[in-house]
């Protein structure tokens, strides 16, 4: 005898649909008592150092009597916001890093307009990045600040250290693209390989700022059904819990507030960094000087995800035969590219090993 | 309100009636997989059950538009997001619920599964692409052919070849058997043939010089057409290819339940079969894009977007300006010059401060500051003038005489 594999009961199914459907009303309930500022996002608490066009670099308020010197700047991407890095009180790099000593200060990029349309990459490197490492020597009386760059502000980290080593006195990389080249399996090394063929001048040409949603789309065809349909099959059991819903919208809203990409340095970038691969060539150009990694030689943390499909762990692991430094770590976690801010897990083992690794290069 | 008695009662209202009809539908399921051989005596009862679930999701939508208002705009995304994978299971499911009882139709033992389903997915690959999309191109074909009755007589013969090509070509796409994971399509080769055909004809007139006062809105309006032709027949390839990758996947997925049939398990939930199916798919639509094939045609569709948004924009510049109003081009000039404007600012406010400082250590010599004075002068001039060199050639040239004088 042959068994259908579908045994959807008709009864069960109509039970299995008035619960959904129970469930979706409570949970519509639920989401109709939130408001967009209930979705509270990067809440420790921090004040405003410095500002320049829309850049803002914040410290976030230490929580210890004498943190950490010299302090910590998070350099994040240019994609998506840098709120991540402390999305809820519970998920919190920043938070963690704040109790762990650390004196941490953040990059805002903010979201740039037509006028930013021609900020290129020398002017958020040698610009931006400088201005705040100059504002915080400054106002911290040091002569040099440790630097963690994340993913595309890891590179522009890396960039910037080669550039302007005696103002970085230890370098922290995590998730950070290096090799372009670098091509897997199961949607690993996509990017690279669809942006390869793609005229950034034309869409520059049309768009002027690259649209953040279009961006978005590319990445969320990276995984297509999990990420545009399986993540929502729980919603209605997501939703009728008002923390977990709460925690589930704080996501959602990161992935979707993306900013538009000044249309110069992303030009640059793509032709620069994806498809001529040149920062592993030694033949990025930031200005009228050229990038060469062999000027790092300040201690380096590489840190990685081992299942991160938008930067292979081979790209960021390129890095250890490129930098000058005798003093290189390279750290993976058992996560994916988002898990290194949200994993619960990663959460109590990477900011200590930041922590841990910053302290020991203090002296 | 009481949203959840007032759905209650809704919902038993509507589903109490099709009870039995599901329970036919079951029956009809069950005893053409427990005979293998039986025809479905009610196969309307599976259209009956998509009715059922379409229903359901338009109720459900309602709910989600009633609450829309009150929602904030994350939760409203992520509710329209779970309606969307609903509808999704909804007709998934019809779709497993075809192939399986076809499947088993035609196959009297687990042996002879697997070339009922490769039979199975062959027809339906020659559904779909021959379906709507014949039907599509014959109606673009329509409207050109509508243009060269009226206006070009002279291109007649060309398009009669095509015309007389067009049942071969149909001939072909009956007989496709997975074409596309190959790259020889008969649709495509279809498409060629209109293409073909629309470059010997119109696409000559519109490459035409064009004369006279309208010259440059003709030339682009042309010029236009042809790369919105161009961007259409790329769209079509793109859209050829995900067609592919959606049967792939769905090859797969039947696949994945007649290995499960055979070891006896079962899934007992919607929410399970989805969660199969994403599993399933994304596998099969990342086979896709990893392949060179993929990489290439998705390339040349994003560029000819860009290319065909550019050019549109062009062309509403060149009505604009016709009416005396401002472009993106002229908005692109301005905000370029504020750009730098900035920067100037900015690098004169250092030049300030740095004075300041200099001054402030020092002491107030005149001698001293005067001689600051000239260097930081000097020094904002230098960064005004490296700034201005970055500027392509055609905004410098357009410098206004505020921004020389900044």
């Amino acid at each position: 005898m042959f068994t259908f594999p579908l045994q959807l009961d008709p009864n069960a199914m109509l039970e299995e649909m008035v619960d959904l459907q129970r469930r979706t009303i409570q949970g519509l309930e639920n989401m109709s008592h939130l408001r967009e500022e209930d979705i509270l996002i990067g809440t420790a608490p921090k004040y405003e150092v410095y500002r320049e066009d829309k850049l803002v670099l914040y410290r976030y308020e230490p929580v210890v009597d004498e943190p950490l010197s010299p302090p910590l700047l998070i350099s994040y991407a240019l994609v998506n916001r840098p709120y991540m890095v402390d999305l809820q009180e519970s998920r919190s790099i920043v938070r963690s890093l704040l109790n762990l000593g650390i004196d941490v200060y953040l990059i805002d990029w903010g979201y740039p307009g037509p006028t930013e349309r021609w900020l290129t990459l020398e002017d958020y490197i040698d610009g931006y990045i400088d201005n705040c490492v100059d504002a915080i020597c400054e106002q911290r009386g040091v002569d040099q600040v440790n630097l963690l760059g994340i993913c595309q502000g890891g590179a522009f980290s890396l960039c910037y250290t080669a550039l302007h080593p005696e103002k970085v006195k230890n370098l922290i990389t995590m998730v950070t693209p290096v090799d372009f080249d670098i091509e897997g399996f199961a949607g690993c090394g996509l990017l690279n390989s669809w942006v390869r063929g793609m005229d950034p001048d034309a869409m520059v040409a049309a768009f002027g700022n690259i649209p953040g949603d279009y961006m978005n789309f590319g990445y969320l065809m990276l995984r297509p059904f999990a990420l545009n349909l399986g993540k929502y099959i729980d919603m209605p059991s997501i939703a009728s819990d008002e923390d977990k819903l709460i925690n589930f919208l704080r996501m959602e809203k990161w992935i979707f507030d993306s900013p538009d990409q000044a249309g110069e340095a992303w030009r640059k970038f793509i032709k620069d960094f994806y498809q001529g691969n040149k920062l592993i060539k030694g033949e990025v150009e930031i200005g009228d000087r050229t990038v060469d990694l062999r000027n790092i030689t300040m201690p380096v943390l590489n840190l990685y995800a081992e299942q991160d499909h938008l930067v292979p762990p081979a790209s960021s692991l390129a890095l250890g035969d490129l930098v000058g430094s005798d003093d290189y770590t390279a750290q993976s976690f058992p996560t994916g590219h988002i898990g290194m801010y949200v994993s619960g897990k990663v959460q109590k083992t990477l900011p200590p090993l930041i922590a841990e690794w910053l302290q020991q290069r203090a002296v | 309100m009481q949203w959840d008695k007032q759905t209650e009662a809704t919902l038993n209202g509507w589903f109490s009636a099709p009870q039995k009809a599901w329970e036919h539908w079951w029956d009809v399921v069950a005893g053409s997989t427990q005979n293998g051989h039986g025809k479905p005596e009610a196969p309307s009862v599976v259209d009956y059950w998509n009715g059922v679930t379409n229903q359901w999701l338009a109720y459900m939508q309602k709910n989600v538009e009633a609450f829309s208002p009150m929602l904030a705009e994350s939760a409203r995304t992520a509710m329209e997001q779970f309606t969307m994978g609903q509808g999704h299971t909804s007709h998934l499911l019809k779709m497993a619920t075809d192939a399986w009882q076809t499947i088993m139709t035609s196959a009297g033992s687990p042996e002879e599964w697997q070339p009922a389903l490769e039979q199975y997915m062959a027809q339906l690959r020659t559904q779909l692409t021959s379906g709507a999309d014949a039907g599509k191109l014959y109606q673009n074909s329509a409207e050109l052919w509508q243009l060269y009755s009226a206006e070009m007589q002279k291109f007649t013969e060309p398009w009669l070849a095509m015309w007389m090509q067009w049942p071969q070509q149909l001939g072909m796409m009956a007989q496709a058997r997975g074409a596309g994971a190959t790259g020889d399509n008969p649709l495509l080769a279809m498409a060629n043939l209109y293409w073909d055909t629309y470059h010997q004809t119109l696409g000559r007139l519109v490459n035409m010089p064009s004369l006279g006062l309208m010259r440059e809105l003709n030339e682009k309006i042309n010029r236009g057409f042809a790369i919105w032709q161009e961007n259409q027949q790329i769209s079509f390839e793109y859209q050829v290819l995900l067609g592919d990758a959606f049967l792939n996947a769905f090859e797969a997925f039947m696949q994945r339940l007649l290995e499960m049939a055979k070891a006896g398990n079962t899934i007992e939930s919607q929410t399970k079969l989805l969660e199969l199916w994403v599993e399933v798919a994304d596998e099969r639509y990342l086979e896709v894009f990893h392949s060179e094939r993929y990489a290439k045609t998705q390339s040349n569709y994003v560029n000819s977007s860009m290319a065909l948004k550019r050019h549109q924009r062009e062309l509403i510049e060149v009505l604009l300006r016709m009416n005396d109003l401002p472009t993106r081009t002229d908005l692109d000039e301005a905000h370029h010059n504020i750009f730098l404007l900035r920067k100037e600012v900015k690098a004169l406010k250092k030049s300030v401060h740095d004075l300041a400082e200099s001054a402030a250590a020092t002491g107030p010599t005149e001698t001293a500051a005067e001689t600051k004075a000239k260097q930081s002068a000097k020094t904002a001039k230098a960064v005004a003038t490296k700034a201005k060199a970055k500027q392509p050639a055609k905004s410098r040239a357009k410098t206004t005489p505020a921004d020389k004088g900044a």
